[in-house]
């Protein structure tokens, strides 16, 4: 997809993007960090980045350049939440609201809870390859391994998620 | 044993999943607001760093012509300097040292509600209830307060606590004087949460010492290329009670483990903290 430099004129090509890619890579995003907040969180600052390279003229592929930028602060975030979330004071009660229900919804999905208890490369993998619809090749180069390594953690990733969901079919 | 889960139907599965997921109406506005937020502290770092060379071709220059350069030139207005912080444990700003500690509300390894008491020599003393993760250890080999120094530069000390510790990792929270009442500091909503200490393959760490007075966190991961890491740094804006993030950082370096590069993104740097909250 060829996007023009940010600038005056350039608006209208930003806008298209956000329309023709945010959904997806907000998708691609709930599935890996189970958390609709923290993924728009991701998405949006993968957008903000896109826009600034843009502008500097130091993108060729926007739409790579975001998915790329997803996956890493993705894993950042997961990463970081690892550890945050272990030690997370309880929500104090009170009534819920409408996003609020969205995330418990989210969070209710039994793929998702599945996702989210495989290692976080398969996830990745399981994710780019079959949902996002990715080659191999692609998710290799996305993940930053061989594709070698993108078939064991796909093929590890479907075994493991067979266990969790299989007993649930 | 199942068999491994049909490609198929696994993203037949997740499209259902996240099919109902859409964007928020606010999404574009969101990251234009934030678009033109980035490029504006672009431009005012390029332009800082622009003078700084200036000012020092002109120091150069007038070193070689042997005459001194002067004392505060151009240069020195292009580094921000934070106001002089106020003395350690000095809460409520009145220059005398004040005291905190922490107690548990009730007895039992599960009690997840405690309470940290601070004297003031001006204010007196407050209590303010806050809550911690389960299955913690109580007080005094669990939460404890760490120490309190002038993180914001504000001219009140505020007083860092650790909330839980792990074999290698620690989470403080911080509280701080905000009209007249000691308030347990939030970010995104809930209490903040600093991640510090970590083992050989993830670090984290903060620092309150730069010239703008943010709190800046760290981190580094092992990524899977050898000497390979993942960094991230997020900075914070003190806004009364709260700490607003103003901007998300992440690299990837080349270093060994030892390396002086990878150590900045590790450890407590925030006036006399201790690297962990000793029991």
């Amino acid at each position: 997809m060829a996007v023009r430099p940010v600038d005056q004129e350039g608006v209208d090509d930003f806008t298209g993007l956000f329309v023709g890619h945010y959904q997806q890579l907000l998708r691609l995003a709930v599935l890996f960090l189970g958390d609709l907040p923290a993924a728009e969180d991701v998405v949006q600052e993968a957008f903000i980045r896109v826009h600034g390279a843009l502008r500097r003229r130091r993108v060729d592929d926007p739409v790579a350049y975001l998915r790329q930028t997803v996956v890493n602060l993705s894993r950042s975030d997961l990463r970081r939440r690892l550890v945050a979330r272990r030690h997370a004071p309880k929500p104090m009660p009170d009534a819920a609201s409408a996003e609020d229900d969205a995330c418990l919804a989210l969070a209710r999905q039994e793929v998702i809870r599945a996702l989210r208890s495989i290692p976080v490369r398969q996830r990745e993998a399981v994710v780019l390859r079959y949902w996002a619809d990715l080659p191999e090749a692609g998710v290799a180069r996305l993940m930053g391994v061989s594709v070698g390594t993108v078939k064991g953690y796909t093929s590890r990733g479907l075994a493991r998620l067979g266990q969790l969901l299989g007993e649930s079919a | 044993m199942n068999d491994p889960m049909d490609p198929e139907r696994l993203a037949r599965l997740m499209e259902d999943a996240v099919g109902a997921v859409r964007p928020r109406p606010e999404a574009l506005g969101l990251i234009r607001r934030g678009a033109r937020r980035r490029h504006a502290a672009h431009r005012a770092v390029a332009a800082a760093a622009a003078l700084a060379v200036i000012a020092g071709g002109a120091i150069a220059y007038a070193t070689v012509r042997g005459s001194a350069p002067p004392p505060s030139g151009p240069a020195a207005s292009v580094t921000p300097t934070r106001p002089p912080a106020a003395p350690d444990w000095d809460v409520d700003g009145d220059g005398r040292p004040d005291s905190a500690h922490v107690v548990p509300l009730s007895k039992g390894d599960l009690n997840t509600k405690l309470l940290l008491v601070v004297q003031m020599t001006r204010l007196g003393i407050q209590k303010i209830p806050f809550t911690t993760a389960p299955s913690i250890k109580m007080p005094p080999t669990g939460p404890r307060v760490v120490g309190s120094v002038d993180a914001d530069s504000d001219g009140r000390a505020e007083i860092f606590v650790m909330v839980d510790s792990g074999a290698s990792t620690q989470t403080w929270t911080i509280f701080k004087l905000v009209n007249g009442r000691v308030t347990q500091v939030t970010t995104s909503g809930g209490p903040v949460q600093l991640l510090v200490g970590g083992s050989v393959m993830d670090n984290f760490g903060f620092s309150c010492d730069g010239p703008h007075a943010d709190l800046v966190t760290y981190s580094y991961g092992a990524k899977p290329k050898p000497k390979s890491w993942a960094v991230d740094r997020d900075t914070y804006r003190w806004a009364g009670s709260r700490l607003v993030l103003v901007s998300k950082r992440q690299q990837t370096i080349r270093a060994s483990l030892t390396s002086p590069r990878l150590a900045k993104y590790a450890g407590v740097r925030c006036g006399d903290l201790p690297q962990s909250a000793a029991p």
